[in-house]
């Protein structure tokens, strides 16, 4: 090889500086290359992940044509143009159907707090709570239909090709260049090639390669499900009634904060008003105003707009919120438990009767194409 | 603090705010944001994310939701279609606030389940951002107070004064506005009120007037007709209220129920009208020889059923004296149980058609006087009149509610050249939904409300009263009549009080729906059920005879004097062009001629070749008065020689840009395809027309172009449709359906554990309406491709009428026979298409439907090339879809399709998910006929029949074992789920 | 090759080499024109080709980027210009490998002097053939999901029973393998360019692509055993290749495409095409870079008869069509067929019969078949015949076929016409850069093949004695 004729020997001593390293500069030279392969296949996942959150193009979220699969989002809402409001709160009527409620803070006792409007409300509604109190509250909070004893609650796993293609291409990619660069000579980015193969190998197979599992936006309101599902054990359908007749879960109108926040400003540790609330307050007194301006939650759980996903056919089925939503109830801020990918769900739909979990109606469900996609 | 008992340690604001945030930072900093955190600091390696993180997609719920919405939750309110004056009760799908479909409300008399296109399309005339969006004085805009005060001031200065007010509407049949009306009249003393309609019933009215005493248009009951003579009668595409005439007329043919009693129907007309082209026999005549024709019939039934009197001589007409004779026997035969109509502007002509339906003893039977139809009152003569008026400056103030009469009245350049003269009345108000011909004459133009928008109330028939209840606070600043009139009489009702207070003084007290119900809990189940029967005073003095004094008004029609009878008729898409500005309307094909955006003139084969004449020609119409129009010329089997026939209703000047989904070009752009387009109202009822060829030629943008069975170079008939006579059907069921069936195929047979799939069309039921093409792209968010693309062969509609003549281009015949057959996807069982698609983004459900889905498609449309049906649609551009306004009518059950995917009829899958979902939830099975697909939903007739064919006693099994029923293209091996029924024509000479 | 040494039977045919060419002789013949640089007239010729193409690119990136609907096609026809197209560059890749693997297991020697050309013709033109497949996607971006790669989605799997996976599986081993066998073949040639070249960055380069070809006996050996290993392979490919082209059509249920002679018709079809481009090409080359004495008129002569046996299978494949479609009774066949030559489409119709079936029955005569001009247009005539063979089956049946009222007509635009005439730029810049940095003939072949036999009277002298005597 080399330039000159094959078969002469060119000078011995060239050869040697560049081959023989130290044990001390080989470790520093792999360190370094190392660190650098690494921080460069970090930085280009990152890229994916904030692309995936970023390609939401206005172009498809104004007109509400057809996502790309490759995660881009549009809105499952129509354009908020037509706010209608009035009518008594259904939450309200739901509250009385016997759901349980969970233990309100004693800071109720301690009076009315000064600025917020529940002065206006009467004194009727402040009694009515602080007879629930006495009475239903003060008992330990009842397992509702909704909270699983948490062991065996079936959080699966997506079983089968854990391989990520876009992961291993660059493993190919790099791998060649490896033997390309080896062969020809450069030995020093040779090795740092192969450890970036080497990471993209890891990332291939073990990555975690969902794009939007853990994601995790912060919220105009600081709610925590941990406080108000796990401590105060009030009932998913609660707050989220459209799970019960509906195929969208919904998230609460403001209203339904308000049948207790119009009493409650304060959480059990807090002294004063706690802006969060004072954030929802806020909001209900817009609803006469010249601005009704409602609580503008960021979106968690996102599936594509040409997947149907049906809530009430599931909630029919026994399957409990946290089997696709995770420990909910331990979350302070939500973020996405599943991967919540079509290979996720079909999973379950293929479980048979023995790998159901028992508290299901039906194991498994219709893998027919048609029966997400329409 | 919290209550020590249930909280150990007490916790300080600042431990728990350091306790959230550490947890936040323990284990809420997850490995993505040590991630994102790590790669900041190698900015110079790693590919910046270009622009910011564009925050994720927003959740906004109500702030106090409305107790019975849901976000996902589609509810459907009962009110009245505001489409045309026939006022057929209609269900609205609202979701999310918002309505997106219009359905038949099967307790309507009138709709009785069904919709027309116009019907279904109103959903897209609510949302049309060219509407009128708030009140304009002198063009600019104004509120609705000064504007009111301003109005009222100069009426009640107008009638101090004595000065002639004239409010000018459409047929209105709602109690409270006329209820309404009273109150203004009360205060500004004698208002004259014209009432005028485009598609006028005032020559009927007027001949009963004559021939009965009595101003009234009878009610037609098609269903009781046995023998049915039309005479140039459209009444199953656009006369009066074709979607109750329809079901009616369709019933009264099914074979199965009514054996020899089928009914037998003869039409006589010039052009080829949807309703003759659905007749057993149909004859053609020109327009003037239509009351000779009459005459003669006449005088055959007299000779034979020796009535006292005889109407005058009218001379002779082209029509054989055998079809007379033989259709004069045949009513003879059949008194009592006949009908005769005729759609004629002459009242010569309806007064021979009352004394001959009286004379076979018709009345009362077949239709009805005494229970007068309210739904078209207008009167050609008062507005005659008005025009006069107007043009010797009488009238102070004319106030147009909703109506449109610069555009389409008789004579409507005479009365645009008037309201723009020095001698037009001081004060000119319109209330209308856009800035349209009258309304840019007026000083006060003022947005009306739509339908959807309003409350309001109906009266189509006698003792029928329908609601109108708003599906949505008005989009823009806009009034309904009620509102208006109301303001200007001076009172602050709503109209909600005020209807409810009509009703409860007009309609409550003889209501018949809900006996023994006070008034609130009558109204609550009014407005749920729509519609509501109540006793009126009999209208027809008792003893009702025929007298012959109307005679005189019978005279031979005016000569002719140009080379061509005009024939300008209301077509089923744009009727009288209210509608002009709808993209679902201008792009739905007309029935008969399949040609869809813009008008065209029709002229018979010969003449055609008469004149040289071929398919797209530009030709140059002009009458006897001046009126001169240029459209692309038509050539129409079975139309009458020498008569010119054209649609009215186009040519608006300002209706509005029509917005459709253009496609999206970028680097070379899109050929401009103009709509040619004429105004056919000022040549109306012109007698002579000159037609003159011009160079210019275009391509129609036609749905479909070949036109026979048969192929033109060997003449092999392919037998698409299956048709046969009555008589060989009472001898054998299964006359003129063959068995061809082959169940070949490769693959392994489909297997369908659990429910299958089906649908059945009945080949004489459906009429060809194309109310299902309308009512499927609603509810499918199908875009509207515009001319160019329906040119070029690119239409997406899921779902077509093939509609087949007899003969072949080689052999055409004078008056083919025409079969209309809706094409749809066929759910084959072994679909050709599933075993090519490279990506299975098509494949087979285990209920029997072919999927088709949308992501996974790349677009090689291979599955388009093999599928024989060519039922499968392809987007070939990325639709534009940036009119906000218009994406509200989009339904969000149905994916919105982008570019590059193959789309087609999947049975209304959405429909079918939801309802399986409802059942499963509820814990029960699926009943029959609890999913009805969008077209079976809409189609007037009910000829399309869905259902679970694996369920032996649902309709659609039962209809499948028939031994009518055929499948097309069977003998290929496909196995399609769509079963028709075969074509039975009475031809009973 | 290995049987050069044994006791050569002596080739008593025309011989294939003129101009008792020594081996530095033919060294120098095929490596000057590279080292020397091209003349004006190749600038020229790439020129205009370039423009084409760059023409063509403009076209399909309006395509890509607006969406199917810049082509004419509509919701009957869904295939005309792109898989045409298609078809036709594929067919024509055939010739190549059929010269340069058949020929060269049936020790053809009269292949060597042109395999290398026609092989790159090959390659080539599965390019130009690959192009289309992918822009003719209504969302060429998610091309990918034709292949079967594990992914999230269940994992969900290509549909393995349709016709377009198995054209996806054909192209793709097509292109590998007659890529390969072109490299290989080509490795001694570098080596003897490599060796001759003027130090410098061309040198190493062709160091580099030789892949350190020393020219050694091992070498040689193994290089022998993996051609004729690499020819076996590339066989089967030819009939393969184009069996699963045909079968985009012989599965689908159109009239006019639905027919099991289909196969073997596509087969014999694409030879037929391929060895009318590979004499179009041959006799351009021969005379530009004048090789008249390595691409004798014996060459064309018997590529002439190679067009005539496949033209006239082809002529015996259409009768068998219509006679089927007449017997067969179906009216659907019949009219799909009937429509062809009296329908709206008659012309392309009659064009396609008279260039496929009668133009080359003139190849019957051996002065023609050995006049050069006229070979030349003939092969344009077949090239021109089979574009429009494959544009009728497509288009022409799809236009017109079960139900009548979906019947339409279809008309290309000028995206459709850009698109095409872009293809054949890229073929031919591709085929003159082949010119201008390859070798374009085997040096060792011909080499073999001159060393070999002694001298024979050529037929000129042997006619021309003949007319004198």
């Amino acid at each position: 090889m080399g330039d000159d004729a094959p078969g002469a020997n060119s000078d011995p001593q060239k050869l040697s500086d560049t081959s023989v390293l130290s044990r001390k500069e080989a470790i520093r030279l792999a360190g370094r290359t190392l660190f650098s392969g690494i921080g460069a296949l970090l930085s280009l996942r990152s890229t994916i992940l904030s692309s995936a959150v970023r390609h939401s193009s206005q172009e498809t979220r104004a007109s509400g044509l057809m996502d790309q699969p490759d995660g881009s989002v549009s809105p499952l809402f129509a354009p908020a143009i037509v706010q209608s409001a009035g009518g008594a709160g259904s939450g309200a009527k739901s509250l009385r159907k016997g759901l349980l409620i969970g233990f309100v803070g004693a800071a109720i006792m301690a009076g009315a707090p000064p600025a917020a409007s529940a002065a206006g409300t009467s004194k009727s509604k402040a009694g009515q709570v602080a007879h629930y109190l006495k009475t239903v509250a003060a008992q330990a909070p009842i397992p509702s239909p909704e909270w699983p004893p948490y062991h065996d609650v079936h959080m699966p796993d997506e079983s089968f090709s854990r391989i990520n293609i876009a992961w291993l291409t660059v493993f190919f990619v790099l791998l060649a260049g490896t033997s390309g660069l080896w062969n020809f000579g450069f030995a020093l980015p040779a090795m740092g090639t192969l450890l970036l193969a080497l990471a993209a190998a890891y990332e291939t197979f073990f990555g975690s390669r969902y794009l939007m599992q853990g994601f995790s936006p912060r919220q105009p309101i600081d709610y925590s499900h941990q406080l108000h599902a796990g401590k105060l054990g009030i009932s998913c359908y609660y707050c989220h009634h459209g799970t019960l007749k509906s195929d969208v879960a919904g998230v609460p109108s403001v209203n339904v904060c308000m049948n207790c926040h119009a009493v409650v400003h304060r959480t059990t540790t807090e002294t004063k008003d706690s802006p969060q609330i004072a954030k929802i307050l806020a909001a209900w007194e817009s609803r006469n105003g010249p601005h009704p301006r409602s609580i503008a939650w960021n979106r968690i759980h996102r599936l594509p707009n040409y997947v149907h996903f049906s809530h009430r056919v599931h909630i029919a089925n026994g399957i409990r919120c946290q089997e696709c939503h995770g420990a909910i109830e331990t979350m302070p801020r939500v973020h996405q438990a599943a991967p919540l990918t079509m290979g996720w769900c079909i999973d379950c739909h293929r479980l048979n009767k023995a790998q159901a979990p028992n508290y299901w109606k039906h194991a498994g469900g219709p893998t027919d194409c048609n029966h997400c996609h329409f | 603090m919290i209550d020590p008992q249930n909280n150990p340690e007490p916790e300080s604001k600042e431990n728990l705010a350091a306790r959230l945030e550490s947890e936040d930072r323990r284990d809420g900093i997850t490995r993505r944001q040590f991630l994102q955190g790590l790669s900041a600091s190698f900015a110079g390696l790693s590919v910046a994310a270009c622009g910011k993180a564009e925050a994720p997609e927003k959740i906004i719920p109500y702030l106090d939701q409305p107790s019975m919405t849901a976000p996902g939750l589609s509810r459907y309110y009962a009110t009245t279609c505001g489409g045309c004056q026939a006022a057929c009760g209609a269900l609205a799908k609202s979701r999310e606030g918002r309505p997106i479909k219009m359905e038949g409300n099967p307790d309507h008399p009138v709709s009785q389940g069904g919709l027309c296109g116009r019907g279904q399309a109103t959903i897209m005339d609510l949302y049309d951002s060219s509407r009128l969006k708030e009140p304009l004085l002198k063009g600019s805009p104004a509120s609705w107070d000064r504007v009111d005060s301003e109005i009222r001031r100069q009426l009640d200065a107008i009638s101090k004064k004595g000065g002639r007010i004239v409010v000018v509407t459409r047929t209105i049949s709602s109690p409270s506005i006329h209820a309404a009306g009273k109150a203004f009249k009360k205060r500004y003393g004698a208002v004259r009120h014209v009432v005028y309609d485009p598609a006028s019933a005032s020559s009927i009215l007027e001949a009963h007037e004559k021939t009965h005493g009595l101003r009234a248009l009878p009610s037609y009951h098609f269903d009781k007709a046995r023998v049915l003579a039309g005479f140039g009668a459209d009444f199953l595409g656009a006369w009066l209220s074709p979607v109750e005439f329809s079901r009616d007329w369709a019933a009264a043919r099914d074979p199965l129920k009514m054996r020899s009693r089928m009914s037998y129907f003869i039409q006589f007309e010039s052009r080829m009208s949807p309703t003759g082209a659905n007749a057993d026999r149909r004859i053609r005549l020109k327009p003037s020889e239509e009351a000779a024709t009459l005459a003669q019939l006449g005088r055959f039934l007299a000779k034979r059923l020796g009535w006292p009197d005889l109407p005058p001589r009218l001379g002779n007409t082209s029509v054989p004296v055998r079809e007379l004779a033989a259709l004069a026997r045949k009513l003879a035969a059949a008194r009592g149980e006949s009908l005769v109509v005729s759609g004629s502007g002459s009242v010569g002509a309806q007064v021979l058609v009352n004394w001959i339906n009286q004379r076979l003893g018709n009345y009362g039977k077949t239709l009805d006087l005494s229970k007068p139809s309210y739904q078209y009152a207008g009167d050609d003569r008062a507005m005659a009149e008005l025009q006069e008026d107007l043009r010797a400056g009488k009238i102070d103030a004319v106030i147009f509610l909703d109506a449109n009469p610069v555009y389409d009245a008789p004579k409507a350049s005479g009365l645009r050249k008037t309201l723009e003269a020095n001698r037009r009345p001081r004060l000119m108000i319109s209330l209308a939904d856009r800035l349209d011909e009258t309304a840019s004459l007026c000083g006060y133009a003022l947005p009306l409300s739509h339908a959807l928008e309003s409350w309001g109330d109906a009266r189509p028939q006698w003792g029928t009263a329908s609601l109108l209840q708003p599906l949505l606070r008005p989009l823009y600043n806009s009034r309904s009549i009620i509102e208006t009139l109301l303001a200007w009489g001076g009172s602050t009702a709503s109209a909600y009080d005020f209807v409810r207070g009509v009703w409860k003084a007009e309609i409550f007290p003889t209501q018949k729906s809900f006996p023994g119900t006070n008034f609130d809990a009558f109204w609550n189940k009014a407005v749920e059920r729509g519609v509501v029967s109540f006793q009126e005073p009999v209208a027809a003095p008792k003893g009702l005879g025929f007298n012959a004094a109307a005679f005189s008004a019978v005279h031979p029609a005016p000569g002719v004097t140009g080379s061509f009878e005009m024939d300008a008729f209301f077509s089923v898409p744009l009727f009288d062009g209210r509608q002009a500005n709808n993209p679902w309307l201008q792009e739905m094909p007309d029935p008969v001629s399949k040609v869809a955006w813009g008008n065209t003139a029709s002229f018979s084969p010969a003449d055609a070749a008469r004149l040289g004449l071929e398919e797209g020609r530009v030709v140059r119409l002009s009458s006897a008065d001046g009126a001169v129009a240029e459209l692309p010329a038509h050539i129409q089997p079975g139309q009458a020689d020498g008569v010119v026939v054209a649609a009215l209703g186009h040519g608006r000047k300002a209706a509005g840009p029509i917005a459709f989904n253009e496609p999206r070009r970028r680097l070379f752009p899109i050929e401009e395809d103009p709509i040619l387009d004429a105004d056919l109202y000022p040549l109306r009822g012109g007698a002579g027309i000159s037609v003159q060829k011009t160079e210019r030629s275009v391509v129609l943008a036609k749905i479909q172009t070949y036109d026979y069975q048969e192929d033109p170079i060997l003449g092999y008939n392919r037998n698409i449709v299956r048709e046969t006579t009555l008589d060989d059907y009472l001898k054998d069921p299964a006359a003129g359906n063959p068995e061809v069936e082959s169940e070949s195929g490769l693959w392994p047979k489909h297997k369908y554990p659990g429910r299958k799939w089906a649908m059945a069309i009945d080949l004489n039921s459906c009429t060809g309406c194309s109310a299902c093409m309308v009512a499927c792209r609603a509810e499918n968010n199908i875009p509207v491709v515009g001319k160019a693309e329906v040119r070029k062969k690119r239409d997406l509609y899921w779902i077509r009428i093939d509609r087949y003549y007899s003969g072949s281009p080689q052999k055409q015949e004078e008056n083919p026979r025409v079969t209309h057959e809706p094409m749809l996807c066929q759910q084959c069982d072994n679909a050709p298409c599933e075993t090519v698609c490279p990506v299975a983004a098509t494949s087979h459900s285990s209920e029997g439907l072919n999927m088709q889905v949308y992501n996974r498609c790349v677009g090689t449309r291979f599955c388009e090339n093999n599928c024989p049906y060519k039922v499968r649609r392809f987007n070939w551009f990325n639709y534009e879809h940036n009119d906000l306004v218009q994406n509200l009518a989009l339904n969000p059950d149905v994916t919105v399709r982008t570019r590059g995917v193959m789309e087609k009829c999947t049975f209304c899958v959405q429909r079918i998910n939801s309802a399986e979902i409802t059942a499963k939830t509820e814990g029960r099975e699926l009943k029959d006929g609890e999913v009805a697909s969008a077209c079976q939903q809409s189609c007037p007739t009910q000829a399309i029949v869905f259902g679970d064919i694996n369920d032996p006693q649902s309709r659609i099994a039962k209809l499948a074992k028939n031994p009518r029923a055929f499948r097309v293209l069977a003998d290929l091996g496909t196995g399609p789920s769509v079963f028709y029924q075969t074509k039975v024509r009475n031809e009973a000479v | 090759m290995s049987d050069a040494h044994s006791t050569a039977v002596p080739l008593s045919r025309w011989p294939l080499v003129r101009g008792e060419k020594t081996a530095a002789q033919i060294t120098r013949d095929v490596c000057e024109p590279l080292e020397r640089g091209p003349g004006k007239l190749w600038f020229l010729t790439i020129a205009i080709a370039a423009t084409i193409l760059l023409g063509g690119a403009i076209a399909i990136t309006d395509e890509i980027w607006t969406g199917i609907g810049t082509w004419g096609l509509n919701k009957t026809v869904g295939w005309a210009f792109d898989i045409t197209n298609f078809v036709f560059w594929i067919g024509i890749g055939h010739a190549g490998t059929l010269i340069s693997a058949i020929l060269h297991l049936f020790r053809q020697k009269w292949r060597n002097s042109i395999n290398r050309a026609a092989e790159a013709m090959t390659l080539f033109a599965v390019m130009c053939a690959g192009l289309w497949p992918l822009i003719h996607m209504g969302r060429p971006w998610f091309f990918y999901w034709i292949a079967p790669y594990p992914n999230n989605l269940g994992p969900f799997w290509v549909n393995f029973r349709s016709p377009l996976f198995w054209d996806f599986c054909a192209v793709n081993t097509y292109f590998t393998i007659s890529l390969l066998f072109w490299y290989m073949g080509l490795l001694p040639d570098l080596g003897v360019a490599a060796q001759r070249a003027v130090p410098g960055l061309r040198k190493k380069i062709l160091t580099t692509l030789s892949l350190g070809w020393d020219g050694a006996q091992r070498t040689w050996r193994h290089y022998e055993l993996l051609y004729l290993l690499l020819a076996g392979l590339a066989t089967p490919l030819v009939f393969s290749v184009h069996t699963v082209v045909s079968f985009d059509f012989a599965t689908g249920i159109v009239p006019g495409w639905h027919s099991t002679v289909f196969p073997p018709y596509f087969v014999i079809g694409a030879i037929f095409s391929g060895f009318a481009m590979v004499l179009f090409l041959m006799i351009i080359a021969r005379k530009v870079m004048h090789y008249e004495d390595y691409i004798t008129i014996d060459h064309i002569e018997v590529m002439g008869k190679v067009t005539l046996f496949t033209g006239s299978v082809i002529l015996l494949a259409y009768a068998t069509e219509f006679f089927m479609a007449w017997y067969g009774g179906n009216l659907y066949e019949r009219f799909a067929f009937i429509n062809r030559v009296l329908g709206p489409y008659w012309a392309c119709g009659w064009v396609m019969i008279a260039c496929n079936c009668f133009v080359p029955q003139l190849l019957w005569f051996r002065s023609v078949r050995r006049n050069v001009v006229a070979s030349f247009v003939i092969a344009i005539l077949i090239n021109v015949g089979m574009w429009l063979e494959r544009f009728v089956i497509i288009m022409v049946s799809l236009h017109r076929d079960f139900l009548t009222s979906s019947w339409s007509h279809y008309t290309p635009t000028y995206i459709e016409w850009l698109t095409l005439l872009g293809d054949f730029g890229l073929f031919f810049t591709l085929f003159l850069l082949f010119c201008r940095f390859v070798p374009m003939i085997a040096i060792s072949e011909v080499k073999a093949i001159v060393g070999k036999s002694p001298k024979a009277p050529s037929y000129d002298e042997v006619s021309s004695e003949a007319a004198h005597g």
